[in-house]
């Protein structure tokens, strides 16, 4: 029973760090209709600007997080104004945009790999303090995984609720050709959601390469589970992505349990197709109706 | 003014590009007084960065080599090609060698020789399978010989080290590839042969940075020892999570974590585990070491050590048996009690690697290992 416990424990914090970069995800393809595999290549960078700020440069832990944050929001910016608008203003199809995007991420990881090399990078090598409850064991990272991934992830969903700036960034997914008809700052709100994507990204990619460490093949891994996470909660539920996120972390757990720690990736994929095949609407995503079919 | 601009250019490259041409065939290494060794490496992927101290051993051992005139006139020319740790490009890399021809083939690693060996026995090349554990692996294979301690001579070595400590209960983390499974195997049936009990038997990917779950389930089982075995990322992980968990039983590994790279990433959450491993010692190649360190700023660690070795046995065989590969596989099998930086080497009749050197280390927590049991 205890173990099942600290699976189910490790579950939840894994399932915070996913809801998180089911968010950067989600955004950017809910609203600019971009499957964002850049993504993974954003994710190491962050792992890789973390580790250089503290590491490298022996900045304080805040500072370097600060910084990070700071040269995530730039790197996004740089993605967008390079990569995705160039593309936008052509009206290229999303496939293009999408092998593009899978374009950047294949530098990012090269460039990565060949700066720093193949091997892991860890940013502390010391042992993080344990806490133990009842025999349930957590690092204090994975406290703070927890609730910095958590509280990221609500107060966004309520700023999306109730910001009118995001109100219009969540539309635009439905009907991307109305922002400028409607004289509202088209480029603006596509800045917006790549710099609250970027945002999203470095939180839980900081986190995981303080934990365990970054190497630079990783960044697909995590962009596939986030994904999955995504169709699995329902692509136009922002609510659905964190739920999806959990029961992909839990399920994980589960499978650890049960079977064996190798197959977890497996699960992901299951779910994925079984999703795809049964609920392709997601696990709260509305129905279609019948003459949108 | 711009054509002007265009054709001076391109008269700048052609000079360059073809004078660089020139260069190379007026320096081409071509005749008898070659031997061509080739070597299927990972070169690139996730695991290599560990080759950077292979190719390193392998230069300084041919400045070494060619310095003191060891193959009387003859030189060294490697061909280096990119197995990336995977069969399938292993068995392209190990393709486009064989077409130069070469006098014996060098392949580093579990998965790669694996997935060569029939190619290795068809082609009638010998071979060297360095740090190459999978047991049996040389065995019904006439032209491939084993540079590493092989997986049931340490599975051995490590069960009877651990019941001697009255460690009847262990849990098994190992890497999830050909190597782990079969040293997870290997170190079964040497165990329970000895009346001991395997509890659980865990597996992590080689680029898992988190194997949490793992090791929940493992202490889950309460084992008087945990066996950690592998490489990769997951190998770090392990430790440091282990660690993390608190554990107190007796941790054995193995040689891998004497790797400089992988220790500086486990540091102190190594101290106090075991590995079996061999001697090595680079005195009997005095400018070695300041050679090696020099090249790439590091301390030769054992990796290094049965590199050099491996160069050593070739030049020993080439010297015997001359440069044809049937006369480079009979010389390797004559070799009996040759001295090498891994100490006195002896193959047998189906490749298999004996050292005379085999001992129980500790790790320390100054990141050296002492020697707790012959």
């Amino acid at each position: 029973m205890i173990l099942l416990l600290q699976l189910l424990i490790n579950g939840l914090v894994q399932g915070a760090l996913v809801a998180c970069m089911a968010v950067a995800f989600g955004l950017v393809y809910r609203s600019l209709r971009i499957f964002h595999i850049a993504l993974g290549g954003m994710f190491i960078l962050v792992g890789y600007f973390f580790y250089t700020f503290v590491a490298l440069l022996h900045l304080s832990t805040p500072i370097a997080a600060g910084l990070t944050l700071l040269a995530t929001l730039i790197a996004g910016a740089i993605l967008e104004s390079c990569v995705y608008y160039p593309f936008a203003k052509k009206k290229s199809t999303s496939g293009v945009v999408m092998l593009a995007s899978l374009g950047v991420m294949i530098i990012i990881e090269n460039t990565i790999a060949l700066l720093f090399g193949n091997n892991v990078k860890s940013i502390s090598v010391d042992l993080e303090p344990t806490y133990i409850f009842y025999g349930l064991k957590v690092t204090r990272i994975q406290l703070y995984e927890f609730l910095i991934c958590a509280s990221a992830f609500v107060i966004l969903g309520l700023l999306i609720r109730k910001n009118p700036y995001f109100k219009v960034a969540w539309a635009m997914g439905d009907q991307p050709r109305l922002v400028p008809v409607m004289g509202l700052p088209l480029q603006k709100i596509r800045q917006l959601i790549i710099a609250v994507s970027s945002l999203m990204i470095a939180l839980p990619a900081a986190l995981i390469a303080y934990d365990v460490g970054i190497e630079p093949h990783v960044g697909m891994s995590y962009l596939l589970t986030a994904s999955v996470a995504v169709f699995f909660g329902g692509i136009d539920k922002y609510w659905g992505w964190g739920l999806g996120a959990f029961i992909l972390a839990l399920c994980q757990s589960i499978v650890s349990w049960k079977f064996s720690g190798e197959w977890v990736s497996m699960v992901t994929f299951i779910i994925l197709i079984f999703v795809l095949l049964f609920k392709p609407s997601g696990l709260i995503g509305n129905s279609k109706r019948l003459e949108e079919k | 003014m711009k054509k002007i601009i265009i054709g001076l250019c391109v008269v700048v490259l052609i000079a360059v590009f073809g004078g660089r041409a020139w260069w190379l065939y007026q320096h081409k290494e071509t005749g008898d007084d070659i031997v061509k060794i080739g070597a299927v490496l990972p070169m690139s992927g996730i695991v290599s960065d560990s080759n950077k101290k292979i190719v390193a051993t392998l230069n300084v051992a041919k400045d070494i080599i060619e310095a003191e005139n060891l193959l009387e006139n003859q030189c060294i020319s490697y061909q280096l090609e990119d197995g990336k740790y995977t069969v399938k490009d292993s068995l392209s890399a190990f393709n486009k060698l064989i077409t130069d021809k070469p006098n014996a083939i060098i392949v580093l690693g579990d998965v790669p020789v694996y997935g060569l060996k029939t190619r290795i026995k068809e082609n009638k090349i010998p071979t060297i399978a360095l740090i190459t554990g999978t047991a049996d692996i040389t065995k019904n294979n006439p032209y491939l010989f084993r540079a590493f301690h092989a997986n049931n001579v340490l599975a051995e070595k490590n069960s009877k080290f651990l019941l001697d400590k009255g460690a009847d209960t262990v849990a098994i983390l190992r890497i999830k590839n050909n190597y782990g499974d079969d040293m997870a195997n290997t170190f079964i049936e040497k165990f329970e042969q000895g009346g001991g009990k395997v509890l659980i038997n865990e597996s992590y990917a080689m680029d898992s940075l988190d194997v949490r779950p793992q090791i929940a389930k493992i202490l889950n089982t309460n084992p008087k020892a945990v066996f950690i075995t592998g490489s990769g990322t997951g190998y770090i992980a392990a430790f440091n999570q282990l660690k993390e968990n608190a554990y107190e039983g007796i941790v054995l590994t193995e040689s891998a974590i004497m790797d400089t790279e992988v220790y500086s990433h486990i540091t102190n959450n190594a101290e106090g585990c075991y590995f079996a491993t061999a001697e090595y010692g680079f005195e009997q190649l005095p400018t070695f070491k300041g050679r090696y360190q020099k090249a790439i700023q590091e301390e030769p660690d054992i990796f290094t050590a049965f590199t050099l070795m491996t160069m050593q046995v070739l030049t020993e065989a080439i010297r015997r048996g001359g440069t044809e590969p049937e006369g480079i596989r009979r010389a390797l099998l004559s070799l009996k009690d040759f001295d090498t930086v891994m100490g006195k080497v002896t193959f047998n009749a189906d490749g298999e690697l004996y050292l005379d050197s085999l001992s129980i280390k500790q790790m320390q927590a100054d990141g050296t290992a002492k020697i707790v049991k012959e």
